[in-house]
């Protein structure tokens, strides 16, 4: 049996580039405006990205569609109407994965700040594992407001990772050394001042611990190779990087949130010990009120939400076709 | 109307393998006779599995037509795949009344509400005088859309009337090409018409 069919023939740069990105890529990709140079046409490749949110509580559901610009492009040469180069599948996924990687640093970025602000009291003493790494600041900052001044030499014969510890503390303002020698570590007003606040050790260190996280959370990680932050630092910014999206705080189980997780940081290198029970994870930010328990949901504090929520308007974010309501 | 034996749920870039399967089904249905090595039941594991092989072909951006005619070409089925960009709605009724369906790649946000989104890939089943019926895999458990004619034609043109058609290796299609500025829209540019 024969049939006929009469269709377009590929004679405009950007037909040509859309039946290369449909051919290659996938109907997700879509050919920007054509640029045209001496020979040839430039058309860069953009693609919309579908990210799910549940809130299970509620059951529904909303589809997402992140729009990522130039993540890979087409060249079709002028005078053969042919594609003369093109960005090949492998290069346009990790492309699409650092835009993802993008996306999620915004909110990281802005959760660790807000984080960090004293207001909120987050309690990081209660982050167990992530305590076990600061320790160096734990121990300080206690013997600083016992008054209990060590020497520079005393931290030097602790060891490099002790004294640049301290250093964190310095730079923030909170410690100083002397200039008489022997050379002291003490605490400066600021410190002081916080504790007369806060007239409590533990929270002092806490808001002293949030400081130094909201400033040097990178600089931990990769320059001090710190990494016992990061399932609470990701966990919760899984949490409430889908609740910015949703629109409001969301409620979900652990295996949802652990799923979160997997998915928001996709491509990112695994942290130490990843499998740190979940659970206790969650348990730990939940006493360290950065998230609630909503009986046997998870959910969000509505004043860090709050905060947060000005990330949502720097995310290359629009709600999708499809929203099931349950 | 063209009837699918079986409708097959899918979300995000799940789409087109949903509806590539279910036009292998509906060929395997149809057209017995030809030398299948899937089974006429189409509850079984061996359709199951041909959904879920099918969806390791989807990538980030979607699932490239190539791969879509990879995965076809592995299984060995007697139907041939095309990728085409017709002219207008009338090929799509020709295929639609020759009992061919066609899979249809549009922009469903802009659709619904006249905001760019990713494509998305419906099978056509039936047309009246203003609608297209499709089977939508997202509209799972409806299926059945009806699509207005002039807002999916706009739609549709957002993806520059992208079309896969997949019929059997017996057939033959015969494709004329027409390029895409014709003399009249030269003359509409100018004004003189």
């Amino acid at each position: 049996m024969k049939y006929r069919l009469r269709a377009q023939a590929l004679d405009e740069p950007q037909l040509i580039a859309y039946d290369r990105i449909l051919r290659r890529y996938g109907s997700s990709c879509y050919p920007q405006a054509v640029n045209e140079e001496s020979d040839h046409w430039r058309i860069p490749i953009g693609v919309y990205v579908q990210s799910s949110v549940i809130d299970e509580k509620t059951e529904k559901e909303k589809i997402f569609n992140l729009n990522f610009q130039n993540v890979g492009e087409v060249l079709v040469r002028k005078s053969t109407r042919k594609i003369m180069k093109a960005t090949s599948l492998g290069t346009l996924g990790k492309n699409i994965t650092e835009k993802r990687a993008s996306v999620r640093r915004i909110v990281e970025q802005d959760l660790i700040k807000i984080l960090g602000e004293k207001e909120l009291q987050i309690r990081f003493g209660q982050l167990r594992f992530a305590f076990a790494g600061l320790q160096p600041i734990y121990r300080t900052v206690t013997r600083l407001l016992l008054e209990d001044y060590p020497t520079y030499n005393d931290l030097l014969n602790i060891g490099n990772h002790y004294l640049e510890q301290v250093d964190l503390l310095i730079e923030i303002g909170y410690a100083e050394y002397t200039d008489q020698e022997p050379r002291k570590l003490v605490a400066t007003n600021k410190m002081k001042e916080l504790y007369w606040k806060e007239k409590n050790v533990d929270k002092t260190i806490d808001a002293i611990f949030g400081l130094v996280l909201s400033e040097y959370y990178y600089d931990l990680q990769k320059g001090r190779r710190i990494a016992q932050f990061i399932p609470y630092v990701r966990a919760s910014t899984a949490y409430y990087g889908d609740a910015i999206q949703f629109g409001r705080l969301i409620s979900i189980k652990e295996h949802r949130l652990k799923e979160s997780i997997r998915e928001y940081y996709k491509g990112a290198p695994a942290p130490p010990r990843l499998k740190y029970a979940y659970p206790t994870l969650i348990r730990e930010l939940v006493n360290a009120q950065i998230l609630e328990y909503d009986n046997e949901y998870i959910t969000g504090r509505t004043d860090i939400f709050e905060r947060l929520l000005e990330s949502r308007s720097k995310l290359p974010l629009s709600e999708g076709q499809f929203s099931f309501f349950g | 109307m063209i009837a699918l034996p079986k409708m097959i749920g899918a979300s995000g870039n799940d789409c087109i393998v949903a509806t590539v399967t279910m036009v292998c089904m509906y060929w395997r249905l149809t057209k017995g006779n030809l030398a299948w090595h899937l089974p006429s039941d189409f509850e079984s594991q061996e359709w199951a599995n041909l959904f879920e092989n099918g969806r390791k072909y989807v990538r980030m951006s979607g699932m490239p037509f190539n791969n879509i005619k990879l995965f076809l070409r592995k299984l060995n089925l007697p139907l041939s795949v095309e990728l085409e960009f017709l002219e207008d709605t009338y090929g799509l009724r020709n295929l639609i009344n020759e009992n061919i369906p066609p899979i249809v790649l549009y922009d469903h946000t802009y659709f619904m509400k006249n905001v760019r989104g990713p494509g998305h890939a419906v099978i056509l089943v039936d047309q009246t005088q203003e609608m297209l019926v499709s089977v939508n895999p997202s509209l799972e458990p409806k299926f059945y859309h009806k699509l207005a004619k002039i807002d999916f034609e706009e739609s549709w043109k957002m993806n520059h009337n992208a079309t896969i058609i997949i019929y059997p290796k017996t057939y033959k299609l015969e494709v004329t090409k027409i390029p895409t500025k014709t003399l009249m829209s030269y003359f509409k540019e100018e004004g003189t018409i």
